[in-house]
């Protein structure tokens, strides 16, 4: 594990991937273990039917509901908490890799030695790309474990999206950097609306 | 002989604030070359100016014939430097750190790395953050050597180091220059620079002020001495010797300073019953102080 920045730098976050391992697997496994308390409340979805749609989409985002399977898990944990926990974690990773470097001193003997600086800012945001990616594994570990607890059922392939699957793991991705993925669904969740008011009228 | 370093009328601001100002400098293959100068002085700078680690504002520096902005990779692939400020992965135990920076280098000869931390008797299996200042100092000085270097820097190299690991240090740094490799180190104590160097550059606010060969330094060295007696003594006895000034006779205690030689002095005294000799090193300032005033009593 020290045979270059990249490799040292996967070792250096081996404790603190542990410890992110082991909190996102319990946070997603409790609150799935929450589900079933949720599926009932129907009063929520009413709520949400009328809120004001921008305050909604705050809540929700693209999802109407909070009780089915996939709404729930959206409202509680893909929706807001995922992408926060793994910004901090992408920050925090970021900004220790070089100016953490910088801050204890080792940068200037790391620079000393032949590899070049780009090369040491490459291997290090490989490093933190990789350990990401594990933490979103663990994440999608976690869900599919409570899930399985309390029986959910997922619809993976939902409209034939797979919302679960593909939030779960973009979730590690998104933390990178990209705010593009809210603006090209958009359209969609104009769409799903129309369709559940379509359900709504003919059972009233 | 060849130039290792080079530097034409190298200058660094930090913003407003002087680095080093119109630096010229050579270092010569084979040879230690010390780095004298109080805290501040711009040695520092200078070396990191070496290792672009940092631009200069005006000048160049050439490293081992090559250009310190364009090729530093291929001048940190054959020097071996030791920052002053020492700072190594805590996480790491001493070996390891090393294998690591063996690696980044492509790979040292491990048997060579054990060897010097044998004589350096620094232990490679405990972490980092166990270790003594003076024991870090040795991984760091491991590090620098370990890939045998046409080049070393060093940047205030044995400060931490008990006085047995410096004559290791020393015999090291002898070896060196015996494979015609070449040393520049940095330092603020003078006697330090006297016993390993070759040749000196005295720095002062951000300027070269002078480079000398050791010798020529010794011999207008300054020493402050104080020589007790076991009677009074007359202070003309010591007034008017060759190179004596500042006498001051405190009853049986005679204290002044002797520029060069005190081959004078000594005779003078062994007139008297003498009880004790005590000699103090002079700082910095003084040796320059020394060194001008000197040129200008030969001037004169």
């Amino acid at each position: 594990m020290l045979r270059n920045v990249f490799l040292k730098s996967l070792r250096d976050q081996r404790r603190a991937l542990m410890w992110w391992g082991i909190g996102l697997v319990a946070l997603t496994v409790l609150t799935t273990l929450f589900y079933p308390s949720f599926r009932d409340a129907t009063g929520l979805d009413e709520l949400y039917d009328q809120m004001p749609e921008a305050l909604a989409k705050a809540f929700a985002g693209e999802f109407s509901d909070f009780t089915s399977p996939e709404g729930f898990l959206n409202s509680q944990l893909l929706f807001f908490i995922a992408p926060l926990l793994f910004l901090v974690f992408g920050v925090g990773f970021g900004s220790g890799a070089i100016a953490g470097e910088e801050a204890r001193g080792t940068l200037g003997l790391l620079l000393s030695t032949p590899v070049a600086r780009w090369q040491v800012v490459a291997q290090k945001f490989g490093a933190m790309a990789i350990v990401t990616l594990v933490l979103a594994v663990f994440w999608w570990a976690g869900l599919a474990i409570g899930a399985t607890i309390v029986d959910m059922e997922l619809g993976f392939d939902r409209n034939g999206r797979g919302h679960f699957e593909r939030r779960a793991a973009g979730a590690g991705l998104r933390s990178v950097g990209s705010g593009h993925r809210l603006r090209h669904r958009q359209p969609r969740i104009e769409h799903r609306r129309d369709e559940r008011s379509r359900h709504r009228s003919l059972f009233s | 002989m060849s130039e290792v370093i080079r530097a034409e009328d190298l200058t660094k601001y930090y913003g407003k604030v002087r680095g080093i100002e119109s630096l010229n400098l050579q270092v010569h293959e084979g040879e230690v070359f010390g780095f004298l100068g109080p805290n501040g002085a711009g040695k520092t700078t200078t070396i990191r100016l070496a290792l672009d680690s940092i631009r200069p504002t005006k000048g160049a520096i050439q490293v081992l014939g090559l250009e310190a902005g364009r090729h530093s990779r291929e001048i940190h692939r054959r020097i071996g430097y030791m920052p002053g400020e020492l700072a190594l992965y805590d996480s790491l135990t001493g070996g390891e750190l090393l294998r690591y920076f063996g690696n980044l280098r492509g790979g040292v000869d491990w048997r060579f790395v054990e060897e010097l931390a044998e004589r350096l008797e620094c232990d490679l299996s405990r972490p980092i953050l166990s270790l003594s200042t003076g024991n870090k100092h040795k991984v760091g000085l491991i590090q620098a050597l370990m890939h045998r270097p046409e080049l070393l820097i060093l940047d205030e190299p044995t400060s931490g180091l008990d006085p047995l690991m410096q004559q290791e240090f020393y015999r090291l740094l002898a070896e060196v220059t015996a494979e015609g490799r070449t040393v520049f180190l940095s330092s603020h104590i003078l006697p330090e620079v006297e016993r390993i160097c070759d040749r000196v550059g005295i720095i002062r606010q951000g300027e070269l002020v002078m480079v000398e060969r050791v010798e020529t330094l010794k011999a207008r060295a300054l020493h402050h001495l104080e020589l007790h007696f076991a009677t009074p003594v007359p202070k003309e006895a010591f007034t008017g010797l060759a190179g004596v000034r500042d006498v001051a006779v405190d009853d049986s205690v005679v204290r002044f300073a002797v520029t060069g030689t005190v081959d004078a002095v000594i005779k003078a005294a062994a007139k008297y019953e003498v009880v004790n000799v005590i000699s103090r090193e002079p700082d910095l300032e003084e040796v320059f102080l020394a060194y001008y005033s000197g040129s200008e009593n030969h001037a004169a």
